[in-house]
C-alpha cells in the first residue's frame, strides 16, 4: 500500500517511473520468459508458434500429480502446527518482549536468518540422532519449524498492536485470564494468524533444501519434482509444472493481498 | 455505604526514587460525584488504578462497603472502570460490547436484552445496537463505555479521565449528561481530570493533589473560596498574590506590609506565619476612577490590556512590576465609565474577599 501511494505521488516524474520499470523488468523477465516457454511448440524455438500441448500433457500425467498432492497436504499441516506454536510463543511472550535482551530476541530470529543448508543439515541430523525414519512427518515437522519463527513474529506485531487497556478493560468487566483469551484477544488476532498461515504454507510449499535434507527416499515434493526432472534435461514438462507453482504461488499472493483489502472495506464500513 | 481509603500508599522503586503516592485517607460516600483533580503526574491515575485494581498498593487498604477489597483482583471487584480511550471491543457490535459482563456471568439471554437495552436507552444510544465500533463517534463510542460499565450496576463508576478526547463543545455538553447520570442512577462517580472547570462543575466533593500528594478535600465551594494552599489557588480559577509581611495586630484585623503598600487583612481562624501571601480572585477586585477615602485597600496602577467577552471584561492592570488581573462584570452603573488602555486607575478590594495563606517559604 505503502508502495502504492509513493508511486502515484511520483507519477510525474518521468525518471522514478522509468526506474520503476526497468526494476519490475529486472525481477519478473526471467519469469516471464519461463511462462512463455510453457506456450511454445518448441520451448527453445521463439518463433515456433504457441501450444496448450504442454500444459494438457501436464495435466494428464500422474507423476506431477502426486508430488503436488504431497505439497498441498505438507503445506498444510505444517502451517497449522506452525500457527500453533508461533501464535503459542508469540501469546506468551508479548508481555516479556520488551523486556527480553536483545540476544534472546535474535536467537527466536536464528532460524529465519540461517542459511537453510545449515537448518536443513542440523534438522537430518536430529532426526538421525532420534532415529526417527525419514518422510513424510519429518518434513512436516521440518518445515513447521522453520516457519514457526516467521508466524511468531507475524503474531508478535499483531499483538502488540492491540490496546492494552483492551484486556484491562475486560478484567474489569469480570472476565478470568482465559476469558480474556478467548472471548478478546484471540478474535482480535484472527486477521494476523490467517496471514500467518497463508506465509508458513507458502514457505512450506516453496521449500526445496529442508524438504532436500529430510524427506528420506520415497517422498517427492513438488519443488524436489522439478529438480529431479532437471538432471535429466530441460524439458517442457518442467517449464509446465514451474508454470503451476507460480500460479499456486500467485494465487497466495492474492489471496493474502485480497485478504488485507477485504478487512480494509470492511472497516471503512 | 462509602468507599474508604486508608493509608494508601504506592512506591514504584525499591529505593524510594522516582514518582511516589503518599498515604491518602479518603472516604467517597454513596451516589457522590468525586473528582480527583491535579495536574499530570501528581498521582491521581494511580489512585483510581489502585482502586480499580489494576495496582497493587505498597500499603493502607481498600474499603467498599466494610469489605475489604485491597487485594481483589479487578475482575472480583464490583466495580467499572470507563477508560480514557474507552477501550471498547473491535470484534464485538456495540450491543455486544455492553453484553460483555452480562454474558460473562452466564445471565439469561431475555434479560440480557432487557437490559443492555435499557443500559442503552440510558446514554441516548439505543440506535447504535448493531453498530460496529469503528462506525460510531468519538462521543457515541464514550456512550458506549459508560452503558458497557453501567450495564451491571456496580457500587462504584471509576472515570479515567473520560472527556479528554473529546472536541470542546461535546466535552461541555457531556459533562451536563455525566453529572445527571450520576444522579439519575444513584452511584458513586469517581473521576480524573486536570481540567479545573469540569472538576468545579461536575464535582460534589473533589481532593486537589500534586506530587503524589492530596492537598485539600472539599466542596468545589469550599475549594475555590478557601483554598489551603497557594499551589490549590493558583490551580482552581486565577489569582493576583501580594507576598508581604504581618504587622500590628487588632481585635479582628491585622494589617499586611509589602512592596505594594500596607493593606488590611482579616483574621480567619487559621494561624498565620509571619510571611503571607494574600491572593485575590480577579472578579473579586474592583477598578475605581479616582481615589476613595471609603475604600480601605487601594493600589495605584494603569491599564496595559483589556479583553471585552460580552458578560463580562478581563482588565490587565500594570503596577510596578506585578501584572494584576481584574474581571468585571458589565453592568449598568459601570456603563458610563469608559475605562481604556493607558489610563491610570485604583485597583480596591472588600478585606474579607481576600484569601490569606501562609508564604509556603516560611
Amino acid at each position: 500500500m505503502d508502495l502504492k501511494r509513493g508511486v502515484s505521488m511520483r507519477r510525474s516524474n518521468p525518471l522514478v517511473a522509468t526506474i520503476f520499470f526497468i526494476v519490475l523488468l529486472f525481477l519478473y523477465a526471467p519469469l516471464g520468459y519461463l511462462i512463455l516457454q510453457t506456450f511454445l511448440n518448441n520451448p527453445n524455438d521463439l518463433q515456433s508458434g504457441f501450444t496448450l500441448n504442454w500444459i494438457i500433457k501436464l495435466f494428464h500425467s500422474p507423476s506431477v500429480w502426486d508430488p503436488l498432492i504431497t505439497s498441498l497436504e505438507i503445506g498444510i499441516l505444517s502451517a497449522s502446527l506452525a500457527l500453533i506454536v508461533g501464535t503459542l510463543g508469540a501469546v506468551g511472550l508479548v508481555d516479556f518482549a520488551a523486556f527480553l535482551p536483545a540476544a534472546v530476541q535474535s536467537l527466536i530470529m536464528l532460524p529465519i536468518l540461517l542459511p537453510e543448508v545449515i537448518t536443513g543439515l542440523s534438522l537430518l541430523l536430529f532426526f538421525l540422532l532420534l532415529k526417527v525414519e525419514l518422510g513424510f512427518t519429518t518434513v512436516v515437522i521440518a518445515h513447521a519449524s522453520f516457519s514457526a519463527s516467521f508466524v511468531y513474529f507475524i503474531m508478535l506485531e499483531q499483538l502488540k498492536k492491540l490496546d492494552p487497556q483492551m484486556a484491562e478493560a475486560a478484567e474489569d468487566l469480570g472476565a478470568t485470564s482465559n476469558q480474556i483469551f478467548w472471548r478478546v484477544t484471540m478474535p482480535n488476532i484472527i486477521p494476523g494468524m490467517m496471514g500467518g498461515w497463508l506465509l508458513a504454507f507458502t514457505l512450506s510449499f516453496d521449500d526445496f533444501l529442508i524438504s532436500f535434507f529430510t524427506s528420506g527416499a520415497g517422498l517427492t515434493t513438488l519443488p524436489l519434482k522439478i529438480y529431479s526432472l532437471m538432471r535429466i534435461g530441460i524439458t517442457p514438462e518442467l517449464n509446465g509444472l514451474s508454470f503451476l507453482m507460480i500460479c499456486i504461488s500467485t494465487f497466495l499472493v492474492l489471496v493474502l493481498v485480497s485478504k488485507e483489502q477485504s478487512r480494509k472495506w470492511v472497516l471503512k464500513g | 455505604m462509602p468507599l474508604d481509603l486508608t493509608g494508601l500508599s504506592k512506591t514504584y522503586a525499591k529505593d524510594g526514587s522516582g514518582f511516589r503516592l503518599f498515604p491518602l485517607d479518603l472516604t467517597i460516600e454513596k451516589g457522590e460525584f468525586f473528582c480527583l483533580l491535579g495536574p499530570s503526574g501528581c498521582g491521581k491515575t494511580t489512585v483510581l488504578r489502585l482502586i480499580g485494581g489494576f495496582e497493587t498498593p505498597t500499603s493502607g487498604t481498600i474499603t467498599l462497603n466494610q469489605e475489604n477489597i485491597t487485594h481483589l483482583p479487578p475482575n472480583k471487584r464490583n466495580l467499572h472502570t470507563v477508560f480514557q480511550r474507552y477501550a471498547l471491543f473491535p470484534h464485538l457490535s456495540i450491543f455486544e460490547n455492553v453484553a460483555f459482563s452480562l454474558r460473562l456471568k452466564k445471565v439469561a439471554k431475555a434479560e440480557i436484552e432487557e437490559r443492555v437495552v435499557q443500559a442503552l436507552r440510558l446514554v441516548q444510544i439505543e440506535d447504535l445496537r448493531d453498530r460496529r465500533t469503528d462506525q460510531i463517534s468519538g462521543g457515541q463510542s464514550q456512550r458506549v463505555a459508560l452503558a458497557r460499565a453501567l450495564v451491571d450496576r456496580p457500587e462504584v463508576l471509576l472515570l479515567d479521565e473520560p472527556l479528554s478526547a473529546l472536541d470542546p463543545e461535546l466535552r461541555i455538553k457531556m459533562r451536563e449528561e455525566l453529572k445527571a447520570l450520576c444522579k439519575k442512577v444513584g452511584l458513586t462517580f469517581v473521576m480524573v481530570t486536570h481540567d479545573q472547570e469540569e472538576a468545579l462543575q461536575l464535582s460534589d466533593r473533589m481532593a486537589v493533589m500534586r506530587d503524589g500528594q492530596c492537598l485539600q478535600v472539599g466542596t468545589p465551594k469550599a475549594i475555590y473560596e478557601d483554598p489551603i494552599d497557594p499551589f490549590v489557588a493558583r490551580f482552581i480559577g486565577q489569582v493576583n498574590e501580594i507576598t508581604g509581611d504581618l504587622i500590628g495586630d487588632g481585635p479582628e484585623t491585622y494589617a499586611l506590609q509589602s512592596a505594594l503598600g500596607t493593606f488590611k487583612i482579616k483574621k480567619n481562624g487559621h494561624p498565620l506565619s509571619k510571611s503571607i501571601n494574600l491572593i485575590l480572585r480577579p472578579e473579586k477586585m474592583r477598578l475605581l476612577r479616582q481615589r476613595s477615602q471609603l475604600q480601605e485597600n487601594l493600589i495605584e496602577g494603569s491599564i496595559c490590556d483589556l479583553t471585552y467577552l460580552g458578560s463580562r471584561t478581563e482588565y490587565s492592570v500594570k503596577v510596578k512590576d506585578k501584572t494584576f488581573k481584574v474581571f468585571e462584570q458589565e453592568l449598568e452603573r459601570l456603563k458610563k465609565r469608559k475605562l481604556n488602555v493607558g489610563d491610570n486607575i485604583y485597583l480596591t478590594w472588600r478585606t474579607e474577599d481576600a484569601i490569606l495563606l501562609n508564604h509556603p517559604n516560611s
